[in-house]
């Protein structure tokens, strides 16, 4: 696999601006509105919590009961560079029952656009064993920013 | 504002076994002797604490004036074959990049295959992908005289 079959970008124009935007990713209970409790049917979070500052992690653990991907998924961050407003760096592994099978470099930028923000997201990975790597990665973060949409707009509902 | 990213591979056959290239490759001491990015270049052990969560911090640049800090933190360590971490880059208290390496050992007779994938996002719009090949090109030159040299003594 090619260096840029590894890498994937991401563009969102959300109607708000970067200020409410960024709260979205550094703040706890706004990050788990659209990072956690956005889940759909047959996932269940079995432990989630945030830590966002430099240095300061991530670690969620999220089981999927039954179907295509069925375990225990989880997820373990840390921040490396946070500019407030616009710019995030992030890396993190994904792991499924135990066993680690992808680690990321993600960069996340917010900017201004007049009628509000553009968001870029954009990951470069590396598989470790059997993943499912990018297309992974990219579905899962799609299906994220989708929510993440939704919450901005004050249309999503518990569960 | 667009990120400024990229990834890159390299693969270099090293004269030591996995369990003796894995120590050169993660202690902090062996670190300093072979992953100074540039010839004229040192890097300077501030702390180490090679552990899974674990961070250390070495100092680099010239020799006289070593004004740049490696940020190392430790994700994945599955000695001898498999090491994640991130190296985060600052002068002055600004981060300038941070990177994303994987190391992958693979027994070769008495010697490893190293393989390295590098992800890395750039602060600073330079040319981050040259920058970073440049570097990682040096350092594991650097590395292959010193597995060298130790494969001859027979310690590491």
């Amino acid at each position: 696999m090619s260096a840029a079959d590894r890498s994937f970008t991401l563009t969102r124009d959300l109607a708000a601006c970067p200020a409410e935007v960024f709260a979205c990713w550094a703040e706890a209970e706004k990050k788990r509105a659209w990072f956690v409790d956005s889940d759909g049917p047959g996932w269940e979070t079995r432990a989630y919590a945030l830590d966002f500052r430099v240095g300061g992690t991530e670690t969620g653990s999220f089981e999927l009961k039954e179907g295509p991907g069925a375990g225990v998924h989880e997820n373990a961050t840390t921040f490396l560079v946070i500019e407030p407003e616009r710019r995030i760096d992030f890396a993190y592994t994904m792991a499924m029952n135990g066993r680690v099978h992808s680690a990321s470099l993600a960069t996340v930028t917010f900017e201004e656009t007049g009628d509000g923000t553009r968001l870029v997201f954009t990951e470069t990975l590396a598989e470790i064993g059997e993943s499912d790597g990018v297309n992974g990665r990219r579905g899962g973060w799609e299906g994220l920013l989708g929510h993440l949409e939704t919450c901005l707009n004050g249309e999503m509902t518990d569960g | 504002m667009k990120p400024d990213t990229a990834s890159l591979d390299f693969e270099r056959r090293l004269a030591l076994p996995p369990a003796r290239l894995w120590e050169v490759l993660t202690d902090a001491r062996h670190r300093e002797q072979w992953g100074a990015p540039s010839e004229g270049t040192v890097l300077e052990l501030v702390e180490a604490d090679v552990r899974e969560g674990g961070r250390d911090r070495h100092r680099c640049g010239p020799a006289e004036a070593p004004e740049f800090t490696v940020d190392t933190r430790w994700y994945r360590l599955d000695a001898p074959l498999l090491a994640v971490f991130t190296e985060t880059v600052e002068i002055g208290g600004e981060a300038i990049f941070t990177s994303l390496v994987t190391y992958r050992l693979t027994p070769a007779g008495t010697a490893t295959v190293l393989g390295v994938t590098v992800a890395v996002s750039s602060f600073v719009g330079v040319d981050v992908a040259g920058d970073t090949r440049t570097g990682w090109e040096s350092g594991l030159a650097n590395l292959e005289r010193y597995t060298s040299a130790l494969d001859r003594e027979g310690t590491a």
